[in-house]
């Protein structure tokens, strides 16, 4: 059970903006991608989802997903969390949770998905009749991540999680995405500027520069490589 | 009283049919993001057709079911041929088009069935007698039909919204075209059916107030308007809003031209843009419309 990325291409019309990208995430390992404003970060897991043409070649567990739509990829058990949330603002948090699993089909065992995340997030539970909009920035990320779990997948892309939350809830979310990626071994393709706390509980990292990857490793070495420090770490 | 009454119920019975109209514009706008200004002639066509199956001997219900089903496939071949190959966005093309289907439609409708107005028969029992008095004021079966049929249909797509696997991905795909996509949403998919229910709703609606206009190619040339201020109080996003957006236009239109004495019956339409123009001051979401469906 392998997501494989093989020489992909994906840009929006004018040009590519991902150029050549090749990379792997296994069953059960997280794998983050770090890279600047601007490296193509979004680009490529808009590509992986199919929110956008793609070039090249993207396969998972076998199946062929370059070609195919995103309701189809969903399908093949790949979900993303947006970049900005995607929260469906004027539908309840109740009902966002089950727009997450509108691609399953034992709808019978659906409300018992949405206790569990409840129990997850007790935050949500609190909030379940209130419109999605009206949650804080981390009570949505919660949201936006059950969401994607709600469909089962059996890897979780997460597009830039951290983005306008505190250091605090950046914190709690990476810890939670650690602890669902453990107790369900689900494999993670994160997508990051907070780099230190993004591999934290990565086990390997690939450097996104202008749409190319620049260098890949362990997550260890990436930490404590000097470049990598210079470029994404800042100190 | 009477007098008010009677009023206030000739008001109610124009906002019923403004609302109807306008929960076809809500139907098409929530997924599309599309004003569908061809509405009306989409159904005065369809309207034709009942006529035409009248005509040939075919009971009146039956007529308009038949109508309707043609309302739902052309709505459904006119997103998928002429609306979803100009993209998301493309708020103007979409424009343009609606006008052009617009003109087309009428003039298609005015070469088949030519200018002369047709009679249609009435659904239920119109005789002089047949009303419900109320408190003296008449309220004809007719007029009573039309807003029950138009409660049901609005309860049945609230319903259908509101509690169906179905309604959910409809809503989604409305909400966040992206997430949906996300979640496995087909989304042109739901677009399209909102159209269908958008063709639906416009074909039951013609034949029901045929009797009263006739059939003719300029029987919903008001009406799009009403229905469009309709639109713009209800919100452009609600069916419910759309509906009490209609009937109440259609109360204060004809209140105001019974009582303000320059208004009269010419200056009617002038109420409603009035109405449309406060609405779009005060508060451009309209009473039940969610914010983001500000920008019509």
């Amino acid at each position: 059970m392998t997501l494989q990325l093989r020489n992909v291409f994906a840009g929006y019309g004018a040009g590519d903006i991902v150029r050549d990208v090749s990379l792997e995430v296994d069953a059960g390992e997280i794998v983050v991608i770090l890279g600047a404003n601007g490296a193509g970060k979004t680009t490529l897991m808009r590509a992986i989802s199919g929110l956008i043409t793609r070039r090249g070649h993207i396969t998972f567990d076998g199946v062929d997903l370059t070609r195919l739509s995103p309701d189809k990829i969903v399908r093949h058990g790949i979900a993303q969390v947006p970049q900005g949330r995607g929260t469906i603002v004027d539908l309840t948090v109740d009902e966002n949770l089950r727009a997450g699993a509108l691609a399953r089909r034992d709808s019978a065992r659906v409300a018992e998905d949405i206790d569990r995340w409840y129990q997850t997030y007790p935050r949500l539970a609190e909030r379940r009749k209130q419109k999605a909009g009206l949650l804080s920035g981390g009570e949505q990320q919660m949201l936006a991540v059950s969401r994607a779990m709600m469909s089962r997948p059996a890897v979780l892309l997460c597009d830039e999680p951290s983005l306008g939350l505190s250091p605090k809830l950046v914190q709690d979310l990476f810890a939670s995405l650690k602890s669902i990626n453990e107790e369900r071994n689900m494999a993670m393709l994160i997508v990051e500027q907070n780099a230190a706390t993004a591999l934290g509980i990565a086990s390997r990292g690939y450097l996104l520069e202008v749409g190319s990857i620049a260098g890949a490793g362990d997550a260890e070495y990436l930490s404590t490589s000097d470049s990598v420090r210079a470029a994404y770490l800042g100190y | 009283m009477e007098l008010f009454l009677t009023r206030l119920i000739e008001g109610t019975n124009n906002g019923v049919v403004y609302g109807f109209l306008a929960l076809a514009l809500v139907c098409t706008y929530r997924g599309s993001r599309a004003l569908n200004l061809a509405q009306g002639e989409m159904a005065m066509f369809c309207t034709f057709i009942a006529w035409e199956l009248v005509h040939h001997g075919f009971p009146v219900v039956l007529a308009i079911v038949l109508a309707a089903a043609v309302g739902a496939l052309t709505g459904g071949v006119v997103e998928r041929t002429l609306i979803r190959p100009l993209g998301r966005n493309a708020d103007y093309p979409v424009l343009l088009v609606c006008i052009g289907l617009f003109l087309g439609v009428n003039a298609l409708a005015g070469v088949i069935w030519g200018g002369d107005p047709k009679a249609f028969p009435n659904l239920v029992p119109s005789g002089p007698n047949d009303y419900v008095s109320v408190f003296g004021a008449r309220l004809h079966y007719q007029d009573i039909a039309i807003a029950g049929i138009l409660v049901v249909v609005v309860t049945a797509l609230y319903a259908v919204f509101r509690y169906t696997r179905l309604g959910l991905a409809m809503r989604v795909a409305a909400g966040n075209p992206d997430s949906a996509l996300l979640l496995g949403v087909r989304v042109n998919r739901m677009n399209s059916l909102g159209w269908v229910f958008a063709g639906t709703v416009g074909a039951l609606l013609g034949p029901l107030i045929a009797p009263g206009t006739l059939v003719s190619t300029s029987m919903f040339f008001t009406f799009i308007i009403y229905a469009c201020a309709a639109a713009t109080l209800g919100g452009f996003d609600s069916p419910i809003g759309a509906v009490i957006g209609g009937v109440i236009i259609g109360i204060v239109e004809n209140l105001v031209a019974s009582y303000v004495s320059f208004v009269g019956d010419s200056l009617k339409l002038a109420v409603a843009l009035v109405i449309l123009l406060i609405v779009l001051m005060v508060r451009p979401s309209g009473l039940f419309g969610t914010r983001e469906a500000a920008r019509v």
